[in-house]
């Protein structure tokens, strides 16, 4: 917290795009087959953090204390870890806002959202400053039909780290390495700190990014294409 | 002197006389250790034409200003003779205990001449010399040697490298051994079994002085937390075996003799799936945080495992049981085997063989993927028994005396074989090979970065190549100088400046990185001037015609090729980047240029201590 700079973003403005974010995926999470009810208790803690956030404005520098009072003040006990949980989620995404500038864009923009606009827009594909959110959860809250597909092979320290070689990722339209790499720290938070780094935005320095088996790619906002294989692996090849 | 003691012990095994030289600080300066030193005085010492195997051809075994100095990962020495594999330079490194007791008994160099009229090992036990009788060694494998001079000396304490039968026997790619590593290429422990020198025991209580204690220590202490950052995971998590998934994945692993360059059926030697199912347990040298070395359980307790050895004994050779492989290395490290040399000319029997062309290894079965056979080979090798009297002469000898075109399946250059960088998929690397002194070689630089780095296009070379070759070959001429372990090298912000004030602080001297750049240079150009002696010309530089005829069928990499005419224009980047003449010969103006031909060098003089 005391690295954050003078633009730290106040939590209760990202929170409330948060919430936005939320609500708009609230419809299609009803629409889906299997049984929603966990996701809907989870979801329900998570909206009373955010609508909290919002009311009080907690300040930047004490928000994590701010979400770990909240925590400790869950009056029911059998809810205790659910909460905590859905707090270290809120604080992960209010971090990796910070560095990330589609996300930034994105709020400026007044947090548009593919589900909200859904049956205005149909099949059109937004801009690049309308992108969905970059943040771990926000990305696969906002998309429900993907236009764009990948696959992230993971070799080395990230596939014994994840204990798998391949995943299928979907991504919004006009996706960046920097989704991907938000995504896949969301799909699998094992390999934050270690191989992506603590805001999800890139990769960690000794990791690189090879598309397609062609190029090692290093620019996290080169675009990445339907049905791409995207390999994380080691970037020293020395033996 | 700081960071050195200043003397050259030369021990001739014709006499049995020991004279100890001082090594003045202009030569230490201009070649500082390690690989530096070593080309320096092989240079100086070896008689221009001499055989390889004759008492005349010195064997080098250098220290290094930083060595001692408790810098992580710069235990280590130098070993320099001329190759009997190419007859040219031969320059290995290894690392560990043995590295620091070079240091502390007091010397910066150590030169062997001559031949024992029977095996002997010396023991150096500070400054006194014993040359002992080893009859009782002969046949023992490196680990045993250990144990028993230990024994023997009732001395602990003592570090020993030794030669196991393949060096005794002039195997041509014979190694030399300590702590179960080695100074694997070019036949260093060949040359050793031809002094009948069997091993070298040291003992010593030599100080190591730094001219700023203080101040080497905080940089050591911050390159050892450097050591510990994500730039190093791979090494630290998993090993270098960790390359040969992805290596597959990106169409780089040769397979079959370069048949192929992935293999659908690899997985089970994968990094991942060895860690998975073999893992036993991390070592490391002394001295080191980063700590490679990977032990994996084996039939017969645990085997260390690197890339080059799983991918030359594995996939190059069609085989992909663990158990298999396992074994292979342990038969490597118990004869005392360079294990891609051992790959590389097993896997050109194998295609050989196939193709009909090899009747000697009709007998033990010898085909891709015959596990049996391919450990039967491996021990006739060890032994120079059976079809090993043959194989142990390595490939590129072995192809001259099968003849009809076996030649074309041979994968070296200049007679060392092809480390696992597939060069039609790397073309970077692909320079790199073609050009390095020492052969098919990995190590003296570091050109595959450049095709892993996304600045290049890997499936096209250009003269532009050249510089980027140059320019690896002389950061690793420092780094093998200093020496700093490779797996540092990205620890380094920015590596000439931050080295040139370490090596200040070390020594006293006030080097700046522009002079450490000029050190690489003149260190590849005394190279190659030494090459030049023993017969080089520029047929050597350039790869086997395999290469240069098929392109690759499978994986991401398929249809790819490398032509003559594209390697011929990144060797002539080369050659300008160096500033040569355009057939690759070194210029007098360049020796000038870089303080070969005068007194800048310095040199070796006899004094008492």
């Amino acid at each position: 917290m005391e690295n954050m700079s003078h633009s730290t973003l106040r939590p209760a403005v990202v929170c409330g795009a948060l919430l936005a974010a939320l609500e708009a995926a609230e419809g299609q999470r009803r629409k889906r087959k299997r049984d929603q009810t966990p996701d809907a208790i989870g979801l329900a803690i998570k909206r009373e953090l955010l609508q909290r956030a919002v009311q009080e404005n907690p300040n930047p520098e004490t928000f994590e204390e701010w979400l770990l009072r909240c925590a400790q003040g869950c009056s029911a006990p059998e809810s205790a870890g659910a909460v905590s949980a859905m707090a270290r989620a809120i604080f992960d995404e209010w971090s990796l806002a910070h560095s990330m500038n589609e996300f930034k864009i994105w709020l400026d923009s007044g947090a548009p959202s593919d589900d909200a606009n859904e049956g205005k827009r149909k099949h059109s594909r937004p801009e690049a400053p309308e992108s969905p959110p970059s943040s771990p959860s926000a990305v696969p809250v906002s998309i429900s039909n993907p236009d764009l597909t990948c696959t992230v092979e993971l070799f080395g320290v990230a596939r014994l780290l994840a204990r798998t070689k391949e995943i299928s990722l979907a991504l919004p339209p006009e996706a960046t390495l920097s989704h991907v790499y938000a995504v896949l720290a969301a799909k699998l938070p094992m390999l934050v700190g270690r191989v992506i780094t603590a805001d999800g935005s890139s990769l960690s320095n000794g990791y690189a990014c090879n598309v397609n088996g062609l190029d090692f790619v290093r620019n996290p906002t080169a675009k990445v294409s339907s049905g791409d294989k995207i390999f994380i692996l080691s970037a020293d090849a020395g033996g | 002197m700081h960071g050195f003691h200043g003397w050259l012990l030369h021990i001739n095994l014709d006499s049995g006389q020991s004279i100890y030289h001082s090594l003045e600080e202009p030569r230490l300066r201009a070649f500082l250790g390690g690989i530096g030193l070593g080309t320096s005085l092989l240079y100086d010492y070896a008689p221009p034409g001499v055989d390889p195997f004759s008492p005349a051809n010195p064997l080098i075994f250098t220290s290094a200003p930083l060595v001692g100095t408790g810098l992580t990962t710069t235990a280590k020495f130098a070993v320099v003779t001329k190759s009997p594999l190419t007859g040219f330079i031969a320059d290995s490194l290894s690392s560990s205990h043995f590295a620091l007791e070079l240091k502390r008994v007091g010397v910066d160099a150590l030169v062997i001449t001559g031949k024992a009229p029977s095996m002997v090992y010396v023991f150096i036990d500070d400054e006194k010399v014993n040359i002992r009788e080893a009859g009782h060694l002969q046949g023992k494998s490196p680990g045993e040697t250990e144990t028993l001079i230990r024994s023997e000396l009732r001395n602990p304490a003592v570090w020993v490298a030794s030669i196991g039968q393949a060096g005794e026997n002039r195997v041509r790619f014979a190694t030399i051994s300590n702590e179960g590593r080695h100074a694997g290429r070019g036949g260093v422990g060949a040359v050793m079994g031809a002094k009948n020198l069997k091993a070298i025991a040291l003992r010593g209580d030599r100080d190591i002085s730094v001219a700023e204690p203080k101040n080497v220590e905080a940089i050591a202490d911050s390159l050892r937390r450097r050591s510990l950052g994500s730039v190093t995971d791979k090494y630290r998590s998993i090993g270098t075996v960790a390359n040969l998934s992805v290596f597959n994945r990106l169409g780089a692993l040769p397979t079959r003799n370069f048949q192929q360059p992935t293999w659908d059926d690899a997985e089970p030697l994968s990094g991942e799936s060895l860690t998975e199912n073999n893992f036993s347990r991390k070592h490391g040298c002394a001295s080191c945080t980063i700590r490679c070395e990977r032990l994996f359980k084996s039939r017969n307790g645990e085997q260390r495992l690197e890339y080059e050895t799983v991918f030359a004994l594995g996939p190059l050779c069609g085989i992909n049981d663990p158990a298999c492989v396992l074994e292979a290395a342990r038969l490597g490290d118990l004869y005392g085997l360079d294990t891609i040399s051992a790959g590389g000319t097993i896997a050109w029997a194998m295609e050989c063989r196939e193709r009909g062309l090899l009747p000697e290894a009709q007998e033990y079965g010898l085909r891709f993927g015959r596990g049996d056979a391919f450990l039967a080979a491996l021990r006739a090798i060890g032994e120079r028994a059976g079809v090993g009297a043959l194989l142990g002469e390595g490939s590129k000898r072995a192809a001259l005396e099968t003849g009809n075109e076996s030649s074309y399946w041979a994968m070296h250059v200049k007679g060392l074989e092809m480390p696992g960088y597939e060069p039609r998929s790397l073309k970077t690397m692909a320079l790199g090979l073609a050009v390095s002194p020492r052969g098919a070689c990995h190590n003296r630089s570091g050109a595959y970065e450049a095709d892993f780095s996304g600045e290049v296009d890997r499936f096209h070379g250009d003269g532009t190549r050249g510089a980027l070759v140059a320019a690896s070959e002389d950061f690793a001429a420092v780094l093998d100088s200093l020496i700093i372990c490779k797996f540092l090298r990205k620890c380094f912000t920015e590596f000439y400046s931050e080295s040139a004030e370490l090596l200040s602080k070390v020594t006293g001297w006030s080097c700046t990185s522009t002079e450490l750049q000029r050190i690489g240079e003149r260190i590849n150009i005394l190279k190659r001037l030494f090459n030049q002696r023993e017969g080089w010309n520029p047929k050597d530089d350039w790869l086997p015609p395999r290469l240069l005829s098929e392109t690759l069928p499978s994986g991401v990499a398929q249809g790819i090729g490398l032509t003559p005419a594209e390697l011929k224009e990144m060797i002539q980047g080369y050659y300008q980047a160096r500033k040569l003449h355009e057939n690759g010969f070194v210029p007098e103006k360049r020796l000038t240029e870089l303080g070969i031909a005068n007194s800048e060098a310095g040199g070796v003089s006899h004094a008492d201590r």
